[in-house]
Protein backbone atom coordinates (compact mmCIF):
# COMPACT_ATOMS: atom_id res chain seq x y z
CA UNK A 1 0.00 0.00 0.00
CA UNK A 2 1.11 3.45 -1.16
CA UNK A 3 -0.13 5.76 1.69
CA UNK A 4 -0.14 9.79 1.59
CA UNK A 5 -1.21 11.90 3.67
CA UNK A 6 -1.55 15.89 4.26
CA UNK A 7 1.61 15.94 1.99
CA UNK A 8 2.76 19.50 1.46
CA UNK A 9 5.59 20.73 -0.77
CA UNK A 10 6.84 23.85 -1.58
CA UNK A 11 9.46 25.39 -3.74
CA UNK A 12 12.81 27.08 -2.69
CA UNK A 13 11.22 30.62 -3.43
CA UNK A 14 8.56 29.66 -0.71
CA UNK A 15 5.14 28.76 -3.56
CA UNK A 16 3.68 26.32 -1.98
CA UNK A 17 2.51 23.58 -4.85
CA UNK A 18 1.00 20.90 -2.81
CA UNK A 19 -1.11 21.40 0.13
CA UNK A 20 -2.45 18.84 2.27
CA UNK A 21 -2.34 16.08 -0.81
CA UNK A 22 -3.71 12.63 0.78
CA UNK A 23 -4.69 9.66 -0.71
CA UNK A 24 -3.83 5.86 -1.01
CA UNK A 25 -2.99 3.42 -3.86
CA UNK A 26 -3.38 -0.45 -3.50
CA UNK A 27 -0.94 -2.98 -4.93
CA UNK A 28 -2.03 -3.92 -8.35
CA UNK A 29 -4.73 -1.00 -8.78
CA UNK A 30 -4.10 1.58 -11.29
CA UNK A 31 -5.15 5.63 -10.79
CA UNK A 32 -4.94 8.28 -12.77
CA UNK A 33 -3.46 11.47 -11.45
CA UNK A 34 -5.06 14.03 -13.56
CA UNK A 35 -4.59 18.18 -13.47
CA UNK A 36 -3.97 21.32 -15.56
CA UNK A 37 -0.31 22.10 -16.79
CA UNK A 38 1.53 23.72 -13.38
CA UNK A 39 -1.32 22.29 -11.51
CA UNK A 40 2.04 19.98 -9.38
CA UNK A 41 1.48 16.74 -10.91
CA UNK A 42 5.02 16.22 -11.90
CA UNK A 43 5.91 17.92 -8.48
CA UNK A 44 4.01 15.50 -6.33
CA UNK A 45 4.74 12.19 -8.59
CA UNK A 46 8.95 14.08 -7.62
CA UNK A 47 8.16 14.53 -4.29
CA UNK A 48 6.82 10.69 -3.56
CA UNK A 49 9.77 9.48 -4.96
CA UNK A 50 12.51 11.41 -2.63
CA UNK A 51 13.34 13.51 -5.17
CA UNK A 52 11.96 17.18 -4.12
CA UNK A 53 11.78 17.33 -0.32
CA UNK A 54 8.38 17.70 1.55
CA UNK A 55 7.65 20.26 3.87
CA UNK A 56 5.00 18.98 5.87
CA UNK A 57 3.03 15.35 6.32
CA UNK A 58 4.27 12.17 5.58
CA UNK A 59 4.18 9.11 3.05
CA UNK A 60 4.78 5.34 3.06
CA UNK A 61 5.01 2.85 0.88
CA UNK A 62 4.93 -1.16 2.13
CA UNK A 63 5.15 0.49 5.30
CA UNK A 64 8.43 2.28 4.82
CA UNK A 65 7.95 5.78 5.50
CA UNK A 66 9.56 8.41 3.12
CA UNK A 67 12.17 10.17 5.18
CA UNK A 68 15.99 10.73 5.52
CA UNK A 69 17.16 7.72 7.43
CA UNK A 70 14.52 5.43 5.30
CA UNK A 71 15.06 6.99 1.83
CA UNK A 72 17.23 4.53 0.47
CA UNK A 73 14.56 1.47 1.30
CA UNK A 74 11.59 3.60 0.70
CA UNK A 75 12.91 3.96 -2.91
CA UNK A 76 13.27 0.00 -3.64
CA UNK A 77 9.32 0.06 -3.71
CA UNK A 78 8.80 3.01 -6.10
CA UNK A 79 9.68 3.10 -9.53
CA UNK A 80 9.55 6.57 -11.17
CA UNK A 81 9.22 6.77 -15.01
CA UNK A 82 10.20 10.57 -16.20
CA UNK A 83 8.12 12.06 -19.11
CA UNK A 84 11.12 12.76 -21.66
CA UNK A 85 12.85 9.10 -21.67
CA UNK A 86 15.63 11.03 -22.79
CA UNK A 87 16.54 12.01 -19.10
CA UNK A 88 16.02 8.68 -18.12
CA UNK A 89 17.86 6.37 -20.53
CA UNK A 90 21.48 8.12 -19.61
CA UNK A 91 23.99 5.26 -20.52
CA UNK A 92 25.28 4.61 -23.77
CA UNK A 93 23.88 1.21 -24.26
CA UNK A 94 20.31 -0.16 -23.29
CA UNK A 95 21.67 -2.82 -21.56
CA UNK A 96 24.37 -1.10 -19.22
CA UNK A 97 20.78 1.72 -18.68
CA UNK A 98 18.89 -0.99 -17.57
CA UNK A 99 21.71 -2.99 -15.55
CA UNK A 100 22.46 0.53 -13.40
CA UNK A 101 19.58 -0.11 -11.22
CA UNK A 102 20.23 -3.32 -10.41
CA UNK A 103 24.00 -2.95 -10.00
CA UNK A 104 23.81 0.00 -7.43
CA UNK A 105 20.95 -2.33 -5.26
CA UNK A 106 24.24 -4.71 -4.90
CA UNK A 107 22.57 -7.63 -7.56
CA UNK A 108 25.74 -9.67 -8.04
CA UNK A 109 27.14 -9.07 -11.61
CA UNK A 110 26.80 -12.58 -12.59
CA UNK A 111 22.77 -12.24 -11.94
CA UNK A 112 22.85 -8.57 -13.94
CA UNK A 113 22.82 -10.57 -17.32
CA UNK A 114 19.75 -12.62 -17.01
CA UNK A 115 17.86 -9.63 -15.02
CA UNK A 116 18.20 -7.72 -18.01
CA UNK A 117 17.32 -10.23 -20.26
CA UNK A 118 14.11 -10.83 -18.58
CA UNK A 119 13.13 -7.57 -17.88
CA UNK A 120 13.73 -6.99 -21.70
CA UNK A 121 11.98 -9.94 -22.83
CA UNK A 122 8.16 -9.08 -20.42
CA UNK A 123 7.91 -5.70 -22.23
CA UNK A 124 9.03 -7.55 -25.90
CA UNK A 125 12.35 -5.46 -26.77
CA UNK A 126 14.74 -7.96 -26.10
CA UNK A 127 16.25 -7.17 -29.70
CA UNK A 128 16.92 -3.46 -28.15
CA UNK A 129 19.44 -4.78 -25.52
CA UNK A 130 22.95 -3.38 -27.07
CA UNK A 131 21.45 -0.46 -28.99
CA UNK A 132 22.51 3.09 -28.12
CA UNK A 133 19.09 5.26 -26.91
CA UNK A 134 20.32 8.04 -29.44
CA UNK A 135 18.83 5.46 -32.40
CA UNK A 136 15.64 4.64 -31.13
CA UNK A 137 11.85 5.79 -31.81
CA UNK A 138 9.75 7.49 -29.25
CA UNK A 139 8.49 4.60 -28.48
CA UNK A 140 11.14 2.11 -28.33
CA UNK A 141 12.73 4.47 -25.99
CA UNK A 142 9.39 4.86 -23.79
CA UNK A 143 9.37 1.17 -23.53
CA UNK A 144 13.31 1.01 -22.47
CA UNK A 145 13.01 3.88 -19.99
CA UNK A 146 10.27 1.56 -18.39
CA UNK A 147 12.24 -1.30 -18.41
CA UNK A 148 15.30 0.37 -16.49
CA UNK A 149 12.19 1.10 -13.54
CA UNK A 150 11.33 -2.59 -13.83
CA UNK A 151 14.43 -4.02 -13.29
CA UNK A 152 14.86 -2.41 -9.74
CA UNK A 153 11.35 -4.68 -9.19
CA UNK A 154 9.22 -1.82 -7.35
CA UNK A 155 5.71 -2.57 -6.05
CA UNK A 156 4.61 0.82 -7.23
CA UNK A 157 5.36 2.92 -10.46
CA UNK A 158 4.86 6.73 -10.95
CA UNK A 159 4.53 7.75 -14.67
CA UNK A 160 4.66 10.78 -15.36
CA UNK A 161 2.89 11.45 -18.93
CA UNK A 162 3.63 7.66 -20.48
CA UNK A 163 1.78 9.31 -23.54
CA UNK A 164 3.69 11.57 -24.31
CA UNK A 165 5.98 11.26 -27.74
CA UNK A 166 3.92 7.53 -28.29
CA UNK A 167 1.77 7.16 -31.57
CA UNK A 168 -2.10 5.59 -31.52
CA UNK A 169 0.02 2.21 -31.51
CA UNK A 170 2.63 2.66 -29.20
CA UNK A 171 -0.03 4.32 -27.15
CA UNK A 172 -2.51 1.44 -27.59
CA UNK A 173 0.05 -1.50 -26.97
CA UNK A 174 1.85 0.78 -23.51
CA UNK A 175 -2.16 0.32 -22.13
CA UNK A 176 -2.46 -3.18 -22.35
CA UNK A 177 1.64 -3.55 -20.78
CA UNK A 178 0.49 -1.56 -18.20
CA UNK A 179 -2.67 -3.61 -17.35
CA UNK A 180 -0.68 -6.84 -17.42
CA UNK A 181 1.93 -5.33 -15.06
CA UNK A 182 1.35 -6.08 -11.47
CA UNK A 183 2.81 -3.07 -10.19
CA UNK A 184 0.30 -0.21 -8.19
CA UNK A 185 0.43 2.59 -10.27
CA UNK A 186 -0.33 6.10 -10.54
CA UNK A 187 -0.52 7.41 -14.39
CA UNK A 188 -0.10 11.36 -14.42
CA UNK A 189 -1.44 12.23 -17.74
CA UNK A 190 -3.70 14.87 -19.66
CA UNK A 191 -5.14 11.77 -21.23
CA UNK A 192 -8.50 11.44 -20.36
CA UNK A 193 -8.93 8.21 -22.68
CA UNK A 194 -6.18 6.62 -21.75
CA UNK A 195 -6.62 6.92 -18.38
CA UNK A 196 -9.38 5.05 -19.08
CA UNK A 197 -8.27 2.54 -20.65
CA UNK A 198 -5.50 1.64 -17.82
CA UNK A 199 -6.88 3.23 -14.71
CA UNK A 200 -9.76 1.91 -12.08
CA UNK A 201 -9.78 5.31 -10.20
CA UNK A 202 -9.42 8.89 -11.02
CA UNK A 203 -7.39 11.45 -9.11
CA UNK A 204 -8.00 15.23 -9.66
CA UNK A 205 -5.33 17.33 -8.47
CA UNK A 206 -6.09 20.94 -8.33
CA UNK A 207 -5.17 23.92 -6.42
CA UNK A 208 -2.78 21.69 -4.18
CA UNK A 209 -5.18 19.48 -3.64
CA UNK A 210 -6.07 15.93 -4.75
CA UNK A 211 -9.64 14.76 -4.73
CA UNK A 212 -10.94 11.55 -5.31
CA UNK A 213 -13.49 11.16 -8.57
CA UNK A 214 -13.92 7.54 -8.64
CA UNK A 215 -13.91 5.15 -11.39
CA UNK A 216 -13.31 6.96 -14.66
CA UNK A 217 -16.38 6.11 -16.61
CA UNK A 218 -17.81 8.46 -19.28
CA UNK A 219 -20.07 10.71 -17.36
CA UNK A 220 -16.99 10.87 -14.55
CA UNK A 221 -14.41 12.10 -17.32
CA UNK A 222 -16.58 14.50 -19.74
CA UNK A 223 -17.59 16.34 -16.21
CA UNK A 224 -13.49 16.13 -15.64
CA UNK A 225 -12.84 17.36 -18.77
CA UNK A 226 -15.97 20.60 -18.63
CA UNK A 227 -13.93 21.51 -15.17
CA UNK A 228 -10.32 21.53 -16.55
CA UNK A 229 -11.74 23.33 -19.84
CA UNK A 230 -13.15 25.93 -17.36
CA UNK A 231 -17.51 25.79 -18.55
CA UNK B 1 24.60 20.85 -37.04
CA UNK B 2 22.82 17.72 -38.70
CA UNK B 3 26.41 17.05 -40.49
CA UNK B 4 27.86 16.64 -36.82
CA UNK B 5 25.07 14.70 -35.70
CA UNK B 6 25.80 12.55 -38.60
CA UNK B 7 29.22 12.28 -37.96
CA UNK B 8 29.18 10.83 -34.52
CA UNK B 9 26.48 8.35 -36.36
CA UNK B 10 29.03 7.27 -38.33
CA UNK B 11 31.88 6.95 -36.40
CA UNK B 12 29.82 5.02 -33.87
CA UNK B 13 29.09 2.89 -37.39
CA UNK B 14 32.91 2.28 -38.03
CA UNK B 15 33.41 0.60 -34.66
CA UNK B 16 30.78 -2.25 -35.69
CA UNK B 17 33.10 -3.21 -38.31
CA UNK B 18 34.92 -6.67 -38.46
CA UNK B 19 38.81 -6.24 -39.62
CA UNK B 20 41.71 -7.42 -37.52
CA UNK B 21 41.63 -4.14 -35.44
CA UNK B 22 38.02 -4.71 -34.52
CA UNK B 23 38.33 -7.72 -33.36
CA UNK B 24 41.52 -7.46 -30.74
CA UNK B 25 40.63 -7.10 -27.36
CA UNK B 26 39.28 -4.06 -26.24
CA UNK B 27 41.52 -4.15 -23.09
CA UNK B 28 44.45 -4.71 -25.32
CA UNK B 29 43.57 -1.32 -27.43
CA UNK B 30 42.82 0.77 -24.38
CA UNK B 31 46.02 -0.15 -23.08
CA UNK B 32 47.91 0.56 -26.19
CA UNK B 33 46.68 3.52 -26.75
CA UNK B 34 47.12 4.77 -23.03
CA UNK B 35 50.60 3.60 -23.28
CA UNK B 36 51.34 5.34 -26.62
CA UNK B 37 49.80 8.79 -25.71
CA UNK B 38 51.91 9.06 -22.45
CA UNK B 39 54.76 8.51 -24.95
CA UNK B 40 54.19 11.13 -27.31
CA UNK B 41 53.62 13.31 -24.27
CA UNK B 42 56.47 12.55 -22.26
CA UNK B 43 58.64 13.28 -24.87
CA UNK B 44 60.63 16.56 -25.20
CA UNK B 45 59.81 20.33 -26.44
CA UNK B 46 62.02 19.81 -29.12
CA UNK B 47 61.77 16.31 -30.13
CA UNK B 48 60.15 16.69 -33.60
CA UNK B 49 62.45 14.23 -35.27
CA UNK B 50 62.26 11.50 -32.78
CA UNK B 51 58.79 11.83 -33.22
CA UNK B 52 58.07 11.24 -36.72
CA UNK B 53 58.57 7.03 -36.49
CA UNK B 54 55.71 7.34 -34.30
CA UNK B 55 53.69 8.63 -37.24
CA UNK B 56 53.53 4.74 -38.69
CA UNK B 57 51.30 3.81 -35.66
CA UNK B 58 48.38 5.89 -36.66
CA UNK B 59 48.94 5.10 -40.75
CA UNK B 60 49.22 1.09 -40.15
CA UNK B 61 46.27 1.10 -37.80
CA UNK B 62 44.02 2.95 -40.01
CA UNK B 63 44.79 0.95 -43.06
CA UNK B 64 43.96 -2.31 -40.90
CA UNK B 65 40.97 -1.40 -40.10
CA UNK B 66 40.31 -0.02 -43.37
CA UNK B 67 38.86 3.73 -41.63
CA UNK B 68 38.72 6.31 -44.30
CA UNK B 69 41.16 9.22 -43.14
CA UNK B 70 38.69 12.27 -44.06
CA UNK B 71 36.54 11.84 -41.64
CA UNK B 72 39.08 11.06 -39.16
CA UNK B 73 41.36 14.11 -40.27
CA UNK B 74 37.74 16.81 -39.96
CA UNK B 75 37.29 15.20 -36.35
CA UNK B 76 41.22 16.24 -35.73
CA UNK B 77 40.42 19.93 -36.92
CA UNK B 78 38.15 20.17 -33.36
CA UNK B 79 41.60 20.01 -31.48
CA UNK B 80 43.32 22.29 -33.81
CA UNK B 81 42.48 25.45 -32.69
CA UNK B 82 44.30 24.24 -29.17
CA UNK B 83 47.27 23.13 -30.42
CA UNK B 84 47.20 26.20 -33.00
CA UNK B 85 47.41 28.68 -29.50
CA UNK B 86 50.34 26.71 -28.26
CA UNK B 87 52.48 26.95 -31.51
CA UNK B 88 51.76 30.38 -32.39
CA UNK B 89 52.79 30.93 -28.83
CA UNK B 90 56.12 29.04 -28.83
CA UNK B 91 56.60 30.85 -32.40
CA UNK B 92 56.82 34.21 -30.29
CA UNK B 93 58.28 33.30 -26.86
CA UNK B 94 60.42 30.23 -27.34
CA UNK B 95 64.21 30.95 -29.20
CA UNK B 96 63.45 27.65 -31.21
CA UNK B 97 60.36 28.26 -31.89
CA UNK B 98 59.61 26.63 -34.99
CA UNK B 99 60.63 23.59 -34.03
CA UNK B 100 58.81 23.46 -30.89
CA UNK B 101 56.01 24.59 -32.84
CA UNK B 102 56.43 21.44 -34.98
CA UNK B 103 56.59 19.47 -32.05
CA UNK B 104 53.41 21.04 -30.77
CA UNK B 105 51.40 20.13 -33.62
CA UNK B 106 52.61 16.69 -34.88
CA UNK B 107 52.12 15.49 -30.63
CA UNK B 108 48.27 16.73 -30.98
CA UNK B 109 48.26 15.19 -34.05
CA UNK B 110 49.21 11.95 -32.96
CA UNK B 111 47.74 11.96 -29.75
CA UNK B 112 44.06 12.77 -31.30
CA UNK B 113 44.30 10.27 -33.55
CA UNK B 114 45.28 7.46 -31.68
CA UNK B 115 42.20 8.49 -29.52
CA UNK B 116 40.54 8.32 -32.70
CA UNK B 117 41.07 5.35 -34.20
CA UNK B 118 40.31 3.51 -30.51
CA UNK B 119 36.88 4.99 -30.28
CA UNK B 120 36.33 4.34 -34.10
CA UNK B 121 37.76 0.54 -33.51
CA UNK B 122 35.63 -0.09 -30.51
CA UNK B 123 32.21 0.19 -29.11
CA UNK B 124 31.91 2.56 -26.96
CA UNK B 125 29.99 -0.18 -24.40
CA UNK B 126 33.38 -2.34 -24.44
CA UNK B 127 35.72 0.77 -23.62
CA UNK B 128 33.85 1.55 -20.70
CA UNK B 129 33.36 -2.25 -19.54
CA UNK B 130 37.18 -2.20 -19.92
CA UNK B 131 37.98 0.75 -17.97
CA UNK B 132 35.58 -0.80 -15.34
CA UNK B 133 37.17 -3.78 -14.95
CA UNK B 134 40.32 -2.05 -14.97
CA UNK B 135 39.34 -0.58 -11.67
CA UNK B 136 38.86 3.20 -12.90
CA UNK B 137 37.13 4.86 -10.66
CA UNK B 138 33.16 4.81 -11.08
CA UNK B 139 32.87 8.46 -10.83
CA UNK B 140 35.34 8.92 -13.99
CA UNK B 141 33.54 5.85 -15.90
CA UNK B 142 30.20 7.17 -15.21
CA UNK B 143 31.30 11.02 -16.06
CA UNK B 144 32.48 9.99 -19.27
CA UNK B 145 29.55 7.20 -19.82
CA UNK B 146 27.13 10.68 -19.63
CA UNK B 147 29.30 12.94 -21.81
CA UNK B 148 29.18 10.15 -24.80
CA UNK B 149 25.79 9.63 -24.40
CA UNK B 150 24.48 13.64 -23.95
CA UNK B 151 26.88 14.61 -26.73
CA UNK B 152 24.29 13.38 -29.02
CA UNK B 153 20.93 14.74 -27.26
CA UNK B 154 22.67 18.26 -26.76
CA UNK B 155 23.49 18.17 -30.72
CA UNK B 156 20.15 17.46 -31.48
CA UNK B 157 18.60 20.07 -29.22
CA UNK B 158 21.03 22.41 -30.47
CA UNK B 159 20.07 22.09 -34.04
CA UNK B 160 16.00 21.81 -33.49
CA UNK B 161 16.72 25.17 -31.69
CA UNK B 162 18.56 26.65 -34.81
CA UNK B 163 15.64 25.14 -37.03
CA UNK B 164 13.39 26.88 -34.74
CA UNK B 165 15.47 30.26 -35.08
CA UNK B 166 15.99 30.37 -39.05
CA UNK B 167 12.28 29.34 -39.80
CA UNK B 168 11.34 32.44 -38.27
CA UNK B 169 14.21 34.26 -38.68
CA UNK B 170 13.03 36.16 -41.72
CA UNK B 171 16.24 36.17 -43.44
CA UNK B 172 18.12 33.81 -46.13
CA UNK B 173 21.38 33.06 -44.02
CA UNK B 174 22.04 29.54 -42.94
CA UNK B 175 23.34 30.34 -39.91
CA UNK B 176 22.61 32.35 -36.60
CA UNK B 177 23.47 35.85 -36.57
CA UNK B 178 26.16 36.91 -33.97
CA UNK B 179 23.50 39.37 -32.05
CA UNK B 180 21.54 36.32 -31.32
CA UNK B 181 24.62 33.99 -30.48
CA UNK B 182 24.32 35.45 -26.52
CA UNK B 183 20.97 33.92 -26.07
CA UNK B 184 20.68 30.91 -28.49
CA UNK B 185 23.95 29.76 -26.08
CA UNK B 186 22.68 31.13 -23.20
CA UNK B 187 19.37 28.82 -23.58
CA UNK B 188 20.80 25.94 -24.61
CA UNK B 189 23.00 26.45 -21.42
CA UNK B 190 20.05 26.93 -19.34
CA UNK B 191 18.20 23.86 -20.77
CA UNK B 192 21.49 21.80 -20.02
CA UNK B 193 21.37 22.45 -16.91
CA UNK B 194 17.76 21.59 -16.41
CA UNK B 195 18.43 18.45 -18.10
CA UNK B 196 21.67 17.49 -16.05
CA UNK B 197 19.06 18.37 -13.22
CA UNK B 198 16.57 15.54 -14.46
CA UNK B 199 19.18 13.18 -14.89
CA UNK B 200 20.65 12.87 -11.55
CA UNK B 201 17.10 13.11 -10.39
CA UNK B 202 16.47 9.36 -12.12
CA UNK B 203 19.85 8.37 -10.99
CA UNK B 204 19.04 9.05 -7.01
CA UNK B 205 15.78 7.32 -8.09
CA UNK B 206 17.72 4.01 -9.34
CA UNK B 207 19.77 3.84 -6.35
CA UNK B 208 22.94 6.37 -7.48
Amino acid sequence: MLNVNNLSVSYPDGTEVLRGVSFTLKRRENAALIGANGAGKTSLLLSLSGILGISGGNADACGVALGKQTLGEYRRSIGLVFQNPDDQLFMPSIFEDIAFGPRNLGVPEAEIAPLVQRTLESLGIAHLSARSPLKLSGGEKRLCALATTLAMEPEFLLLDEPTAFLDPKARHNLAGLLNRLPQGKLIATHDLSFARLTCSRVLLLSDGEVSDRGAPTEATLSALERELVGN
Amino acid sequence: MHKAIRELHQLENLAAKGTVIHRLPPAVKLVCTLVYVIAVAALGRYSFYVLTPFVLYPCILMALAELPYALLLKRLAIALPFALFGAVSSLIFDPHGVLAALTILLKTYLCVMAALILVATTCFTEISRTLRRMRVPKIFVVTLELTYRYIGVLLEEAHSMRTAYLLRSGTKTRNLEMMHMGSFLGQLVLRSFDRAERIYAAMKCRGY
